[in-house]
């Protein structure tokens, strides 16, 4: 009966809750910081693009505007404890578990609220400030791709602070896991790395242990451990925990990260000279090392499959200047070059492998003309190092600038390199290109006569 | 004075518990992070780690010096105190100042020693400035809000813009905030490094910024101080 009560009057207990929460000064002094840091990124940024804008949100400030979040959500989930109301929740004439989970969504509503001021602060700053369309939809992409490590670390902060009553405790805990998976740069286990993609399901798996253990523990507090919900919360815990570990495992042995970069260049430089082809910026390649991607449309391709026809292989990153004027131009050219049987593959340098679906839709008019594929890693002017693994194909092919683009001819072998691939650059490719070849062709000519 | 200090630290000590052991916690995860990287420390990296974490420690320790007196129902003991009230906020932030200076100051020290030798006592000074900047604001927002919370949630904001608008900083060339910013010796020290010093005004005068946090961090105790007069004075 209580239960049934309860769930009648949730929405009614969240809004009040939420209206607690917005009352106080720490969501509106952090907001407003957080809007002039989103003002400042349009007003100095180089492109200030909505796509641009919107990637650099969500994956370089909000991990840093995490540090100041935790202590917002915790301060929100130390309410009762601060007013010492903490035992006026087994009186309430609601369920204690109700309860919890209308401050946890209070919370994290307050906390998507005032990250959504550095979203707003950098719509204004382009709005006022730069001459490219303003599209809000990738402001929007922006704060969805934030949301999964706001909700985790806003989660963590809410179950150590109910768990141990302790404010700094908690706070302090969360704060410093928070700390060494930032600060960790290259220790911090790459399937817990704050600003991928691909790393979302993890956070949002470790956002729901710590919903459900908050959730299971508040029966402990009045030493009612016994009830089946409390067990069927603990069950779900335990097996969101589990599902947490074994994705975590899962992605650092198979997906495409530092691990899978380490071994294929192992596995290049292992095997026969032709095969790992150390690079030298002066001289032809025969063939290109045997590397192969995923495309967006989930077809696997490898330079080694696409021998047979010329190849032009264009390397680009997530915040290039004017992306989408490059692929449009890319579009325009690989449609040019796919008449003379010349293929074309784009390849998106990057750590978040999700770039590919976000670049994909700068391109709204309608296919495209080259295969688009993610490549794992970041651009490096040194040698490829174990510690620290960098992109294969940008190691071995000494790509060391984007965007850039290269040709390999029938054999494989690279026959130009260092393309200009800007929008500008691009409405020559086609020629280029094709003078590479041909220039090919005669030298082959020549040295068989 | 010593006397009148070593009973503020007896006052202030228990509330850093919390604080303290976290502090310790993390000065141990910056170290793990320096010693496994160890092929990669320079002066300057140890530099940033005393402009850019010294503060938040300071802040930390300073947001609760006053947490006794200024907790709900007990501002009377404010009335009751024998010295200024201004000499009572002001013993409390410099004994907090100096729990992470100290802190900080064998954080640097295991860096020397452990990993490479790096001038301790100059960059334990250009943390200074910056730590009594934070620790004043921590305390100004504590006493003005009511909540030790808002102490640490402001200081660990001021301190995230700074180290965002540093890293926007270093990515464009140009300083956003140069003024104010806590990291000036470390520009400094990395213009240096790359032969750029005598170029940039703002990176030469790195002296400045340390004026400046000095002069801010004043303003914001006075700011405290006044504001503990007039809740005693409100009882």
């Amino acid at each position: 009966m209580r239960a049934l009560s309860s769930l009648a009057g949730f929405p009614a207990l969240t809004c009040h809750e939420l209206r607690l929460a917005l009352r106080g000064p720490g969501v509106w002094l952090v907001g407003a910081t957080l809007a002039l840091l989103g003002y400042l990124q349009a007003r100095t940024a180089a492109d200030p693009s909505s796509f641009r804008l919107g990637w650099i949100l969500a994956r370089q400030v909000t991990p840093i505007a995490l540090s100041a979040l935790i202590f917002l959500a915790g301060s929100l989930a130390y309410r009762p404890w601060r007013f010492d109301a903490v035992e006026m929740e087994v009186v309430r004439p609601v369920a204690p578990e109700y309860l919890t989970l209308a401050r946890w969504i209070s919370l994290q509503l307050t906390l998507l609220f005032t990250l959504a001021f550095a979203f707003v602060g950098a719509i204004g700053g382009q709005y006022v400030h730069s001459k490219l369309p303003l599209e809000p939809v990738w402001y929007g992409y922006g704060l969805a791709d934030a949301l999964p490590i706001v909700v985790a670390f806003g989660s963590m902060s809410f179950l150590l602070v109910s768990a141990t009553g302790v404010f700094l405790a908690g706070v302090g805990l969360t704060a410093l896991f928070w700390f060494a998976i930032y600060f960790g740069g290259d220790l911090t286990p790459f399937p817990l790395r704050l600003g991928p993609s691909q790393n979302h399901a993890t956070y949002l798996l470790a956002a729901a242990v710590c919903t459900l253990g908050a959730l299971a523990g508040i029966r402990g507090r009045s030493r009612n451990w016994g009830t089946r919900l409390a067990q069927g919360l603990w069950l779900l815990a335990a097996l969101s925990a589990g599902a947490l570990l074994l994705r975590v495992t899962l992605l650092d042995r198979f997906a495409p990260g530092p691990n899978s970069a380490r071994t294929a260049m192992r596995r290049l430089t292992a095997g026969p000279r032709s095969a790992a082809q150390p690079a030298r910026r002066d001289a032809a390649l025969a063939p290109a090392p045997t590397l192969a991607w995923t495309t967006d449309l989930g077809r696997r391709v490898s330079l080694a499959g696409m021998r047979g026809s010329p190849l032009a292989v264009v390397a680009l990153q997530p915040l290039d200047r004017g992306l989408a004027g490059t692929l449009l131009a890319l579009n325009a050219a690989a449609g040019e070059l796919r008449r003379d049987g010349v293929r074309c593959l784009a390849l998106l340098i990057s750590e978040d492998l999700g770039s590919v679906e976000r670049v994909r839709g700068l391109h709204a008019a309608g296919e495209l003309n080259f295969d688009l594929a993610p490549e794992w890693g970041s651009l490096t002017d040194k040698t490829f190092e174990e510690k620290r693994p960098t992109s294969v194909f940008s190691s071995l092919l000494k790509i060391e600038a984007t965007p850039t683009a290269l040709v390999l001819d029938a054999e494989g072998a690279v026959i130009a390199r260092d393309l200009p691939a800007d929008p500008e650059g691009l409405r020559e490719f086609a020629a280029q290109v094709r003078a590479a070849i041909d220039a090919k062709r005669e030298s082959a000519e020549a040295a068989a006569e | 004075m010593i006397s009148r200090l070593y009973y503020a630290l007896r006052i202030v000590l228990p509330g850093l518990v919390w604080t303290g052991g976290l502090s310790i916690l993390l000065s141990a995860l910056i170290l793990y992070g320096q010693f496994r990287l160890r092929d990669r420390f320079t002066v300057a990296m140890a530099s940033s780690i005393a402009e850019q974490f010294f503060p938040v420690l300071s802040a930390f320790m300073a947001a609760g010096v006053l947490e006794h007196e200024t907790r709900r129902g007990v501002h009377e003991i404010l009335c009751t105190k024998r010295l200024s009230l201004v000499a009572t906020a002001a013993e409390r932030l410099v004994v907090a100042l100096t729990l992470s200076l100290i802190l900080g100051a064998g954080l640097l020290a295991v860096m020397h020693f452990g990993i490479r030798p790096i001038p301790v006592g100059t960059l334990l000074l250009a943390a200074i400035p910056p730590s009594f900047c934070t620790a004043a604001l921590s305390l100004w927002t504590r006493v003005r809000f009511g909540n030790a919370f808002m102490g640490y949630t402001v200081a660990l904001t001021i301190w995230m813009a700074n180290l965002l608008t540093s890293v926007m900083g270093s990515t464009l060339g140009i300083s956003v905030n140069p003024l104010l910013t806590f990291s000036s010796y470390t520009d400094w020290l990395q213009a240096v490094a790359i032969g750029e010093e005598g170029v940039t005004p703002y990176v030469d005068w790195w002296w400045a910024p340390k004026i400046a946090l000095i002069a801010a961090g004043s303003g914001l105790f006075v700011l405290a101080a006044r504001r503990v007069e007039h809740r005693a004075e409100g009882e």
